[in-house]
């Protein structure tokens, strides 16, 4: 059985249709690279994902159990902008916070809680910054926090969303190793990047998106001139470099994705 | 020479006195818990409106000679729900809905107590708190609707955090955000309006944020920077009414004044993030760099 089905799903936000008729099936311990230009429905899949955008049409079960269903466990691990880094909490209380889908109302982190914490603290070497406020950390010792907690909430699968803006390459390094560190914890994961080169050279299969599914398979197989030019249409460049294709796209900068996420964040907690 | 006890002791040897700072305590440590999460929110503005709106709600319990707690309990979830309303599809901003709300509603309240006799005093009350005039039976309304409101906000409290820190991650674990938001607004309207008769309306809002926004500038934990806050907004109240006895200054102002001062001495002093620490630090730095 996959770990991840996605059947002719609409993904949007309201009633506005963003990525149309997706299907993919994402076996265990997978590593997906969800590549795409800006506006291509990344981030529009992995907020479907994990119930913040809506599902037009379509259904999205994770080991057969519909997404929604109280046994369907997703973790999504937000882009660095979407987090308030000034909010006074320390590293093990935010990694405690992937354990309060196991407690139920009323109930404080017991003793196995926190085991569980430090365990994931441990595995990503940050155990010695729990008592840490987040806010004083380095940006690569933000995103481990961020990668303990998603493990802490023991997920069927594990959303990465653009974990490599904004990060020098030393922690993009780090973050990848990490990456296939945990593939042996046979937990799917998706992982939305601008690079094209680290996807298709670090990841088992490369899901390429804009406003629908251009294809999705090993990158030996997904990427070819053709794909290219239909993932990222205008924003990339081809040129011929000897027998192969030399493909120029744009990594810069967050995506507008960001920034309207930003912003939606904000209004739902006002409003 | 005054004796210092007894410079302490006479002004609780009268019942109001006893009554007064007994109220203001409560209202002090309430506001600064719940201003925490006002604080963290970004929910200033919308704490300030809520106060200025219950004033109608007051005015029209006056007039039909109801309940003034239950008319402006009323006028605050009313408030509440309407903001949301107005901004619901985003044709409004929210700050837009917020301001127009409680303008609106100030002017009602106005309007309202406009036709009564005894207009400008009662007016005066209700906007800058009347503690000297907390009478017994208010004094068990408070402590009641204060004990409901920390032991919520004590059951609540990982799940209002996290609503706060991360609404993301709520929402993939399936948490009732929208249902927490509203419990948080409705304790937020019962703080607001126990605080009627301590602060009034017009200063309520300074008890929600500034001695939350103090404990922030000395601790890096929420639960931590909660217990200061109402430490802060406790002794706020307490040298406040002692300022008011012995100065004869209005009480509601007395203690908002006394917070704001501890505000500025922290921001001043605060070890790490105080500008004086900044000073020192730049200076040394420029001592080792010569």
């Amino acid at each position: 059985m996959p770990a991840l089905e996605i059947s002719h799903a609409t993904l949007g936000y309201g009633g506005t249709p963003i990525l149309s008729d997706l299907s993919v099936a994402i076996p265990p311990a997978a590593q997906v690279a969800v590549v795409g230009p800006n506006g291509a429905g990344k981030s529009t899949l992995f907020k479907a994902l994990a119930g913040l955008a809506s599902i037009l049409e379509g259904t999205i079960r994770i080991y057969g159990r519909p997404l929604g269903s109280e046994e369907a466990r997703v973790a999504y691990v937000p882009q660095r902008a979407e987090v308030d880094w000034q909010f006074p909490v320390t590293v093990l209380d935010v990694v405690l916070m992937g354990r309060y889908g196991h407690l139920g109302w009323l109930r404080w982190p017991r003793r196995t809680d926190r085991e569980i914490a430090f365990r994931c603290l441990e595995r990503l070497g940050i155990a010695n910054l729990a008592r840490h406020p987040i806010g004083e950390l380095s940006g690569g010792q933000q995103q481990r926090v961020f990668l303990a907690r998603a493990l802490a909430q023991e997920p069927d699968v594990i959303l990465l969303d653009e974990p490599f803006a904004g990060v020098d390459a030393p922690t993009q390094e780090l973050a990848l190793d990490l990456l296939s560190d945990l593939r042996d914890r046979g937990i799917p994961m998706l992982v939305s990047t601008h690079d094209l080169a680290q996807a298709i050279s670090r990841f088992d299969l490369l899901m390429l998106l804009n406003r629908r599914l251009i294809a999705f398979g090993r990158p030996s197989e997904v990427v070819s001139p053709a794909n290219l030019a239909q993932t990222f249409g205008s924003q990339a460049l081809f040129y011929p470099n000897g027998g192969g294709l030399l493909a120029i796209t744009d990594q810069c900068c967050p995506p507008e994705e960001v920034i309207e996420a930003r912003g939606r964040a904000r209004s739902r907690r006002v409003g | 020479m005054i004796d210092p006890l007894a410079y302490l002791l006479s002004p609780v040897s009268y019942e109001f006195m006893q009554r007064g700072l007994a109220a203001s305590v409560i209202v002090g440590v309430v506001c600064a818990v719940i201003g925490c999460f006002v604080v963290l929110r970004g929910m200033a503005f919308l704490g300030d409106a809520m106060a200025h709106a219950i004033l109608p709600g007051v005015a029209a319990a006056y007039l039909l000679q109801g309940d003034l707690l239950v008319g402006a309990l009323v006028a605050a979830v009313l408030v509440a729900l309407s903001i949301g309303y107005f901004s619901r599809d985003g044709q409004i901003k929210e700050d837009t809905a917020i301001g127009i709300v409680f303008a609106g509603s100030l002017a009602l309240g106005v309007a309202l107590m406009s036709t009564i006799r005894t207009y400008s005093s009662d007016l005066t009350h209700v906007l800058f708190g009347n503690v000297l005039g907390v009478g017994e039976r208010d004094l068990w309304v408070i402590a009641g609707v204060g004990a409901l409101v920390l032991v919520s906000v004590l059951a609540l409290y990982k799940e209002f955090t996290l609503i706060s820190f991360d609404p993301i991650l709520a929402v993939t674990l399936k948490m009732p955000v929208k249902l927490l938001h509203n419990s948080l607004l409705v304790l937020l309207a019962l703080t607001v309006v126990v605080s009627l008769q301590t602060v009034g309306v017009g200063l309520v809002v300074a008890m929600l944020i500034t001695p939350a926004a103090t404990g922030y500038l000395l601790v890096r934990r929420l639960a931590p920077m909660m217990m200061l806050a109402a430490a802060i907004g406790a002794i706020s109240c307490i040298v406040g009414l002692y300022a008011s006895f012995y100065a004869n200054i209005a009480s509601g102002a007395a203690i908002v004044l006394t917070c704001t001062v501890i505000f500025v001495l922290v921001y001043v002093f605060a070890p790490n993030r105080g500008v004086l620490w900044g000073l020192v630090r730049a200076s040394r730095l420029a001592h080792t760099k010569a």
